[in-house]
């Protein structure tokens, strides 16, 4: 409970924050909105020519595609302050909350909310609920789990960004490391099939792209092999468990850089 | 000259410091090409031609967006806005050099070390994805791609260095900038060869200063010459002396408005 209402005052700051430039939040929501709206309408006009891009149709192609900006928002929503990580290494910042008596996570991991990332995930969702409405083989137990596979995804996500903290501290490298991570997410932007198979392979059990966003629209399409939902499974928990290790790890080397 | 020869060099020598940074730069410009690269690929699976490009035509012009988007979009212009919100400007206006040469200078290093890697991985990729690229039509076309081209550095030049004088006003710079990169980077042909879209939206995209940053020194080196070259060229030069004067228009207000304390 005392963590929950931690949380929600580093949220109410976090957004006190972001509204303290309500012109920025303006500008950086039509300049979003603008990047998605292109290229969605351009997907869209493209799947009208080609009808077809690796076995799946039009519609099916823009929810690999709204999977992937799901994922991707949730991300920047949930984890923005994993961004701004480097910054309290290199003040000795990082100590303090060491001290705190709550988990660092609370802080660093998400203690930094992104209010327009929210609009956006908002979107993305009523789009996907609209496209997802629009196919006619799908059954309410398809969405249950593609809605748990999501949840999968999340926690995958979440993983991910734990491991670049842990490895934020061993190198104080923390930027490259996040951008690294959402161009590989970027390759899951349409179903992976239509990769070499070498490169499916690395996009499925070494970056695990392919769990994250394909496998979740595939469920949906009851086009997945039913020992996947495990695979998956077994792919988020063995990353949260390693994730944590390598964090535990990782502290065990950490000395103050500044302050 | 000397001067700004060895100001060249010193430049370059920058970059290496931070070895581990380049390594995961360049990775991201090349996870950014293997993404359109098998898009593509995967979009000409069962047709050889779409919207007049056939596949050959189309990775070509992948390809060549990749090279031009990273000596467009990789500048260091933006450090004109920290160095004036930290009122470090000052010291770079106080040496005996000239500020324009100076960022001319750095932006040129900053280009030949990036071509120098994309060069490179283009290489590297070539080798390893053996893609079947279309030659340029004619040596003409290859000469004007690549005068377009220089227009397009010059207009991404002042446009970038007048984001990078709001500073003089804000110190809240970076959502222009966003909005800038965003706006470009799809407008500019970046996903898409700009002709793909429906006629009345790219006539309309035409005349903004974005596709002569890449679009059209890649559509020029893969189809030619087009029929209405003259109207593009001049849009762009329009473009071109614009930039130009609003760049320097910002500067000389910015600079008699500009005050700092403390350095």
């Amino acid at each position: 409970m005392r963590h929950i209402r931690l949380f929600w005052l580093l949220t109410t700051f976090s957004l006190k924050k972001t509204l303290m430039n309500p012109m920025s939040i303006v500008i950086l929501l039509v300049g979003k909105f603008l990047r998605f709206g292109m290229f969605f309408l351009f997907v869209w006009y493209l799947m009208t020519y080609t009808k077809v891009l690796s076995g799946f149709t039009p519609n099916q192609v823009l929810l690999f595609y709204l999977t992937f900006m799901i994922v991707d928002t949730f991300a920047q929503f949930m984890f923005r302050e994993v961004s701004r990580f480097k910054r309290l290494l290199v003040s000795g910042e990082f100590d303090s909350i060491l001290l705190k008596p709550h988990h660092p996570f609370l802080r660093i991991l998400v203690g930094g909310m992104d209010i327009v990332d929210l609009v956006l995930l908002c979107l993305y969702v009523g789009l996907a609920v609209y496209f997802i409405s629009q196919l006619t083989s799908v059954s309410f137990v398809h969405i249950l789990l593609y809605m748990a596979l999501l949840m999968n995804a999340f926690v995958i996500v979440a993983s991910i960004h734990i491991a670049i903290l842990s490895l934020g501290i061993l190198m104080t490298e923390v930027e490259n490391s996040i951008m690294i991570y959402r161009d590989v997410t970027r390759l899951g932007m349409f179903p992976i099939d239509m990769y070499q198979k070498l490169l499916q392979f690395i996009l499925t059990f070494v970056l695990p792209v392919g769990i994250m966003i394909t496998v979740p629209v595939k469920g949906l399409l009851n086009v997945l092999d039913p020992s996947w939902y495990w695979i998956s499974l077994f792919c988020a928990l063995a990353l949260l468990l390693s994730s944590n290790l390598f964090w535990r790890f990782s502290l065990k080397y950490y000395q103050s850089w500044g302050g | 000259m000397k001067k700004y020869s060895a100001l060249f060099h010193s430049f370059i020598s920058q970059y290496f410091v931070y070895r581990s940074h380049i390594i995961l730069w360049r990775l991201r410009q090349i996870l950014s090409f293997l993404l359109m690269h098998y898009f593509w690929s995967a979009v000409y699976l069962r047709r050889q031609e779409l919207f007049g490009y056939t596949q050959s035509e189309m990775i070509t012009y992948i390809l060549l967006i990749f090279v031009f988007s990273n000596s467009i979009f990789s500048s260091k212009t933006f450090e004109i806005a920290e160095e004036i919100i930290r009122g470090d400007i000052m010291n770079k206006l106080l040496k005996p050099i000239s500020y324009f040469s100076y960022l001319v200078t750095r932006e040129l290093a900053d280009k030949t070390v990036t071509l120098a890697f994309t060069f490179v991985e283009i290489l590297i990729l070539s080798l390893l994805l053996k893609p079947e690229f279309s030659p340029p039509v004619n040596t003409t076309a290859v000469v004007l791609s690549l005068l377009q081209l220089v227009i397009g550095l010059g207009i991404s030049f002042f446009i970038s260095v007048s984001l990078s004088f709001l500073a003089f006003w804000s110190s809240n710079i970076w959502a222009p900038r966003f909005m800038y990169l965003i706006v470009a980077s799809v407008l500019a042909g970046n996903y898409f060869p700009l002709d793909m879209l429906p006629r009345l939206l790219y006539i309309g995209i035409i005349l903004t200063p974005f596709p002569y940053l890449m679009y059209l020194p890649a559509r020029m080196y893969i189809t030619g010459i087009p029929e209405e070259y003259w109207y593009h060229l001049i849009i762009s030069m329009f473009w071109l002396v614009a930039t130009y004067l609003i760049a320097q228009k910002m500067w000389r207000k910015g600079m008699k408005e500009y005050s700092f304390f403390g350095k």
